[in-house]
């Protein structure tokens, strides 16, 4: 079973925020396609959710193309290449814009943060 | 499903429930908060029937028996001199179940012939839920018993709950102080104060119109604020209703809140608002 966490204190609805979460398992490979979510009872059990949330996680997924909801066997993990190039480049975006966010809250001026990516993208290459 | 309609309670001359008007639909699961002697037991116990109310009424879906209607209280002082065996025998007999669901009483290792006066409090309270499982329950009142059992109980507890959800499509109103585990689990959140509920939001919804800022100076008077409190040098104030429009046009930090301080927010408005009309 994969690890979902949501947080509690964010505005951003529960049901969104468990989606997120298993997207960003598809992104990370941890979830294949083809792969049988869990059941949304057992969903539900687990990461302390009501099951109507649970099932409206599993929409939304099927709504944006990540999830194929078969009658009588489940929940399964589907989706194409395309969509998936398309959910990496926004999620990246989104968490670089974050990160920029918080460099500059503490301080950080352009200037290093073009010297700190140039130092860590290379020193990473080197390695 | 439930539908509540101009409901008033009199307690000896003074008003407990004052004209509520309020619905409840199949499979929602509602959490009542407010301060103590808002009326919230009160409350649950009008719409089971046990306390008759002096006007209004409360009318349920007609495909619902009293015998799926569970109900769980700390207060449930019930069959202390039986035994678990005696307890379920009457039980069945009264609400007319088909079997009882022994799943949680094996799970704790308990006995049949232990005494319901034996038990420790997080035990009662899940021989009681196996009691009301065993309902098959299309509605459950569930009265602040969570922070009364142990979270080891209390995650056992968590989880039947949610089976028994899903496999009855079952409503549940709670009422609740605290939440820490059952946070994200209430689709509805009912505050009441005096009597009456002064809140009726979905859980969703009343995320994004309250929020606090930090502010070691006072606010704009613009800003309307539900519970002001003083924390070391600086305040925090408790902003409700919260727009977006606020946000562009003040240039403050508006943070988001878990249901627990909203909570508590609404309910510390209330204590302030109590002490200036007591004028002191």
């Amino acid at each position: 079973m994969f690890r979902l966490t949501i947080d509690a204190g964010l505005s951003v609805p529960v049901y969104k925020q468990t989606a997120q979460a298993i997207k960003v398992e598809i992104l990370s490979g941890r979830l294949k396609d083809g792969d049988k979510l869990p059941p949304i009872r057992e969903l539900a059990k687990v990461i302390k959710l009501h099951p109507n949330t649970v099932a409206k996680v599993y929409s939304t997924l099927e709504e944006e193309g990540f999830v194929e909801s078969k009658i009588g066997s489940g929940n399964w993990v589907k989706y194409k290449n395309k969509k998936l190039d398309q959910l990496r480049k926004v999620l990246v975006e989104e968490e670089f814009r974050n990160f920029i966010d918080r460099v500059l809250a503490v301080g950080a001026s352009k200037k290093d943060i073009k010297e700190l990516m140039e130092k860590y993208l290379n020193g990473e290459k080197n390695d | 499903m439930i539908d509540v309609k101009d409901l008033s309670v009199r307690f000896g001359g003074k008003t407990v429930l004052d004209a509520i008007n309020v619905q409840f639909e199949k499979g929602e699961f509602v959490t009542i908060a407010g301060n103590n002697g808002a009326g919230k037991t009160t409350f649950l116990r009008t719409l089971m029937g046990i306390v008759t109310p002096v006007k209004g009424e409360v009318t349920y879906d007609t495909g619902i028996s009293k015998g799926k209607i569970g109900f769980m209280s700390d207060r449930s002082g019930f069959f202390e001199n039986f035994t678990l065996k005696q307890g379920i025998d009457f039980h069945s007999r009264v609400y007319r179940l088909d079997q009882f669901d022994d799943t949680l009483l094996r799970h704790l290792g308990l006995d049949l012939k232990t005494k319901v006066k034996h038990l420790s409090v997080g035990e009662r309270v899940l021989f009681l839920f196996s009691l009301v499982i065993s309902q098959k329950p299309g509605i459950l009142f569930i009265d602040e018993i969570l922070h009364t059992i142990d979270p080891y109980l209390r995650e056992v507890f968590l989880e039947h709950l949610l089976e028994v959800i899903d496999r009855f499509n079952t409503t549940v109103i709670t009422v609740n102080h605290t939440f820490s585990e059952i946070e994200t689990i209430p689709g509805r959140i009912l505050v009441m104060e005096d009597g009456r509920i002064i809140l009726d939001e979905s859980a969703e919804v009343i995320k994004t119109k309250i929020k606090k800022i930090e502010s070691t100076g006072e606010i704009p008077g613009d800003i309307p604020v539900l519970y002001k409190k003083e924390v070391l040098e600086y305040n925090e104030y408790y902003v409700y209703p919260f727009s977006e429009e606020l946000r562009k046009s003040f240039d403050y930090q508006f943070r988001d809140l878990t249901l627990s301080e909203i909570i508590k927010s609404f309910i510390g408005g209330y204590y302030v608002k109590k002490r200036i009309s007591r004028g002191s």
